[in-house]
């Protein structure tokens, strides 16, 4: 210790003063350094990030919905959300507490969700959406979606899950301006609406019902049918379409009906028809209109502007009775279905205005024919369609008319007594009875002469002859006559001969002498009818093909015409012609029997005709044809 | 951070009876050093967490160069070779986060290193008043790494915290200059430039439990220049 402190001043400065203060300042600076942590600098504020406040409004566009959404069955719902570019963090959508969707950002879900009303039972509720979004301030909250805005709203929702029931009947109505058929039936005004569709059925040319109408709306429970074919039955039914499913309403029919129909007979043998015109010209096709003794069209017209309300048919004849038939004709209809139209029927007859009668006997040299009925016989004018000196009996037997070949007298039988009539004045000449006729019904045939003698046939075949002058029985012979319909015998207007059916195909000519009436000449025919030329020189023999003309004299054959068509029917001596037709058709003929040259075809209907000069003249009514 | 400061301990114990008992020309070294740290590992683990982040972030720290503590106790062999144990304490630390009206986040990074080794030295130089040297630092160092991330929003906050150490052999070569201030006592400038090998970061006891980046182990990466100014005590 004294040898330290011999030392040098400085040197016990240095080491122990100087070396612990340096030690300790070494020490305490190291441990100072070591004790102090790194100091890391604060984190700036980012002014740039302004706090929110009020999120911006949003649209939320869910299945088109502007007001109440309803709901009748499963829905499938899709939904958007406009009105932010903010992120759409979360969803959710409930009804009476029930969630029914829940979107997640992350999740990556869609924005849709369904909707089944299985469980809810009818009636209003809301539809709660909550909707949260980001704030859009990219702050570090909303970065980690703690921040942003929610919105909340309540949708009014109603569920009605009724379907169609009950038949849905339409009842129809005619509308006018425009012309329609007015349908209504029972609105179905039920969330499962999905619209009307209305079908329209024509069954005579449709095959399957025709959707003619789609309704969006329920609250239109009616709908006008511009289109409908103009008085033709239709059947109509509504269907109704669902969300998921349709219910056919009952098929309703709809019957139209048309009016104003009429015609008019003229005696040139046309009718003008008639009709109210067209209401629907939207869906005019067209007016058909036919002629028709049968169903058989005779005569068609197809009128094509509405605006027109008859047509005239030049070739209706002198029916008894013609059917028309009418029908519009809707608008690009096949012709082919014309005829499976509903045809408006109606039967025309040419007004009376000659008297009715059952048989017409041609009287030669004069301007009219004998017309008889049961209780009269007419003296008939055609050309001045007038009827006078009617003669009033008891009771005639029609058939048993005969004039003489001259025309100035003709014979008719009551059923007991003959009566001899001069056809000039109408007044009798003679009557007279004969007791030796057995059965006074069982007289079948009578035929006049020129020269005062009447034979008279019986069904038993006998065969008088008497003088009319006197009444006087001349003779009486027992022949067995045949004939078309009866016993069918002519006497010869001179009286010395007759002719008479004797076979089914047989015809003689007998000739009367002192021992009766003897067969002079025969000819195998078929003979439908017999006349005599009138100067009696030739009979004329009508068969069912053919007019053959024979000599009265010999019976020799002295022409024969095949007839060209059809059956004979009347003949006019006058003018030599004949009229034929077919056998049951409505179709005519007029021939000339010199050279079978068929003058004139015309439908006449069924009936019996005769012709006269330029007339064709038919119970109770008379055609006037032009000169042929 | 204990046990830096029980070494710590024991390091002061040893340079301050180390003079006393050293039979030779033994000098006492302090300095304050300015150093740089590249830590390109750990940039990348602030690169992914900002991109991982659904926020944008700002970079407020990074590494950034700072202040060292450098004590050595030298002794002389020659004239010309010295040898010294060298103590060295690095800390620096990295922060990304950002800060608005609704709260903050901040992903830190801190890290810090004991460096304990040996520094050759030979002198190439001496001039009357100026002494040049060359040296070359070798040892251990010692890394604590640490990071915390803080979320606060909206206030409530969420923390999270984890430490790791490592170890790496460094190189740090050096040009020395000294300049006497007084009798015994040197002015020392030293500028270098420190390698680092790079250690793994992992858990405390557990070189297995590793941290990974990309597959990769993460490593420190403590290399960077090295400028320091203090001063020698010559003791005998």
């Amino acid at each position: 210790m004294l040898n330290q402190l011999k030392k040098p001043f400085h040197k016990i400065l240095g080491r122990y003063i100087l070396l612990p203060c340096w030690l300790a300042f070494l020490l305490v600076f190291s441990g100072w350094l070591i004790s102090c942590d790194y100091e890391l600098h604060e984190v700036p504020m980012n002014d740039k990030v302004k706090q929110p406040y009020e999120g911006p409004p949003i649209q939320i566009n869910l299945n088109g919905y502007h007001d109440t959404i309803k709901v009748g069955g499963r829905v499938n719902f899709s939904y958007s959300i406009s009105g932010t570019n903010n992120k759409i963090l979360a969803v959710e959508i409930s009804i009476d507490n029930t969630i029914l969707h829940q979107y997640v950002a992350d999740n990556k879900q869609s924005f849709s969700f369904v909707l089944d009303p299985a469980d809810l039972p009818n009636g209003q509720y809301n539809l709660h959406i909550s909707v949260i979004t980001s704030s859009g301030t990219g702050s570090i909250a909303e970065k980690l979606g703690g921040e942003g805005y929610q919105y909340e709203l309540d949708w009014p929702i109603l569920i009605d899950k009724a379907g169609p029931s009950g038949d849905y009947a339409i009842s129809f109505e005619k509308v006018h301006s425009p012309e329609g058929v007015k349908l209504t039936w029972t609105a179905f005004n039920h969330v499962n609406f999905f619209n009307y569709v209305v079908y329209r059925q024509y069954r005579v040319v449709q095959q399957q019902p025709e959707a003619i109408a789609v309704i969006a709306n329920p609250l239109q429970s009616y709908y006008i049918d511009l289109d409908f074919w103009e008085g033709q039955d239709a059947v109509y039914f509504v269907r109704i379409v669902t969300q998921n499913d349709h219910y056919d309403g009952s098929m309703c029919n709809f019957t139209d009906q048309l009016s104003g129909l009429s015609a008019t007979w003229h005696n040139n043998g046309t009718i003008d028809v008639r009709w109210n015109m067209a209401q629907n010209t939207a869906s005019f096709g067209g007016y058909y209109v036919f002629t028709s003794y049968s169903d058989t069209p005779t005569e068609t017209q197809l009128v094509s502007n509405p605006k027109d309300t008859s047509c005239t048919f030049q070739n209706p004849g002198l029916p008894n009775g013609i059917n028309i038939y009418f029908a519009i004709i809707p608008k690009n209809l096949p012709a082919a279905d014309y005829n499976n139209l509903k045809l408006y029927r109606f039967s025309a007859s040419p007004p009376v205005y000659i008297p009715l009668f059952l048989k017409t006997c041609r009287v030669n040299n004069h301007d009219f024919l004998l017309l008889s009925t049961q209780s009269k016989v007419y003296r008939y004018y055609p050309h001045s369609q007038i009827s006078d000196d009617t003669l009033a009996v008891s009771q005639t037997i029609y058939e048993l008319l005969s004039v003489s070949n001259d025309g100035n007298q003709f014979a008719i039988y009551d059923g007991k007594t003959f009566h001899i009539i001069n056809t000039g004045d109408f007044h009798e000449v003679i009557s007279f009875t004969d007791p030796s006729i057995p059965n006074p019904e069982s007289v079948l045939c009578i035929s006049l002469s020129d020269n005062d003698q009447l034979m008279v046939v019986d069904s038993w075949d006998q065969v008088y002859l008497y003088d009319i002058g006197t009444g006087l029985l001349i003779n009486k012979d027992t022949i067995i006559l045949n004939g078309y319909n009866q016993k069918t015998a002519v006497l010869a207007p001179d009286g010395k001969s007759m002719v008479g059916v004797t076979g089914s195909d047989e015809v003689s000519l007998f000739t009367l002498g002192a021992s009766g009436w003897t067969i002079t000449g025969k000819a195998a025919e078929l003979i439908h009818h017999i006349m005599y030329s009138e100067d009696g020189m030739y009979v004329y023999l009508v068969t069912y093909e053919s007019l053959i003309k024979r000599r009265t004299s010999d019976f020799g054959l002295e022409s024969e015409l095949s007839l060209p068509v059809g059956y004979y029917r009347s003949f006019d001596m006058e003018r030599e012609r004949i009229l034929c037709s077919q056998y049951y058709g409505p179709e005519f003929f007029i021939v000339d029997i010199q050279t079978g040259e068929i003058l004139k075809s015309i439908n006449l209907g069924y009936g019996q005709y005769s012709l006269f000069k330029n007339y064709v003249i038919a119970s109770g009514r008379q055609l006037e044809l032009p000169d042929l | 951070m204990k046990n830096m400061k029980g070494l710590t301990s024991y390091l002061s114990l040893f340079f301050l009876v180390f003079p006393i008992m050293a039979p030779a020309q033994v000098s006492l070294g302090i300095s304050g050093g300015l150093s740089t740290y590249q830590m390109n590992d750990l940039k990348k683990i602030n690169t992914k967490q900002a991109s991982s982040l659904p926020f944008e972030t700002v970079l407020v720290d990074n590494f950034d160069q700072g202040w060292y503590l450098h004590t050595s106790v030298t002794t002389k062999i020659s004239e010309k070779f010295l040898i010294g144990m060298v103590y060295r304490y690095y800390a620096t630390g990295s922060r990304i986060g950002q800060r608005d009206y609704s709260g903050y986040y901040t992903f830190d990074q801190i890290v810090s290193a004991h460096f304990l080794g040996i520094e050759p030295e030979v002198m190439i130089a001496r001039h009357k008043y100026i002494e040049i040297s060359l040296s070359l630092m070798t040892g251990l160092n010692f890394t604590d790494w640490e990071f915390k991330q803080v979320l606060f929003v909206q206030g409530q906050e969420d923390k999270e915290s984890q430490s790791l150490v490592a170890l790496s052999l460094p190189f740090n070569p050096s040009l020395n200059l000294y300049v006497p201030v007084l009798s015994k006592l040197n002015a020392k400038i030293s500028a270098g430039y420190l390698v680092d090998t790079g250690g793994k970061l992992h858990l405390k006891g557990n070189k297995d439990s590793a941290l990974m980046l990309n597959n990769e182990p993460v490593k420190t990466g403590w290399s960077g220049f090295r400028i320091t100014v203090g001063f020698c005590y010559n003791i005998h």
